[in-house]
């Protein structure tokens, strides 16, 4: 079976019951019209390696984007940034402001070549968090974030960029594009 | 020394590689090392300029 075509009445719902379990499940779709999309997770890849990690192919449907890092560590201290891009990797247009906390001190940054989600205080800095990017339409996007930076220090961020075009990929890589990711994992999530 | 990659995670095959920097994409990379050394030697200089100046002994009034 390729397909499964559900049709309800103008009225009332339509129910998905799961058989042969104990007891059922209900699933209940809303009365809006639309098309629903999965909420759908990525590859997760090792970062040990690579001055840049691309996520290509992303659906044109997708309204959010969310990139985990899960004790991410680079070779140097040049901020890891978010790209984004319509069939090639936007290196410009971002307005995006990092600040950090490291205890009681804080600093801000501003970038313009990317989502810049983390101020890196050392190379021995492992980072995780998460980063939130979600379209207003128009090929708006706006970009939040959290991400800790070894054990005394973590960044907020936000910002936004109007891409050329649909996006398609994603690049996670730092501000100067050479230092080289040397441990953790990436991933991203998309709906 | 170690050319650079980039890792590439094809969402509609699942698939990850690891290819080589080229083109446009290695001229940036080496540009940016360029201005990476630059700009440290930049900052030895003057540091070992400053260093100079506090060492030099101040010249007294007659």
């Amino acid at each position: 079976m390729s397909s499964l075509v559900l049709t309800g009445d103008t009225s009332g719902s339509v129910t998905v019951t799961v058989p042969a379990v104990a007891g059922s499940n209900t699933a209940t779709i809303g009365a809006a019209t639309g098309t629903h999309y999965p909420f759908t997770a990525g590859t997760a890849v090792a970062s040990t390696s690579g001055t840049s990690i691309d996520f290509t192919s992303i659906p044109s449907w997708v309204k959010r984007i969310t990139v985990l890092l899960n004790e991410v560590s680079t070779s140097g201290t040049s901020n890891i940034i978010i790209q984004v891009g319509s069939g090639s990797v936007e290196t410009t247009g971002y307005t995006s402001t990092t600040q950090i906390t490291v205890t009681t001190a804080t600093n801000v940054t501003s970038t313009t070549s990317g989502f810049n989600i983390i101020q890196i205080q050392a190379a021995a800095n492992t980072m995780s968090g998460i980063a939130t990017l979600a379209t207003l339409g128009s090929n708006v996007w706006a970009q939040n974030g959290v991400v800790k930076a070894g054990t005394t220090a973590i960044s907020f961020s936000a910002g936004a960029k109007t891409t050329s075009g649909v996006i398609d990929r994603v690049r996670i890589t730092t501000v100067n594009g050479t230092d080289t990711f040397d441990a953790g994992s990436i991933n991203i999530l998309y709906e | 020394m170690t050319t650079p990659t980039r890792i590439i995670v094809d969402l509609a095959t699942g698939q990850s590689t690891e290819v080589e920097l080229e083109g446009a994409e290695l001229e940036a990379y080496n540009a940016s090392l360029d201005a990476q050394r630059a700009a440290q030697q930049a900052a030895e200089a003057e540091a070992a300029a400053l260093a100079a100046a506090q060492e030099t002994p101040a010249v007294e009034g007659q």
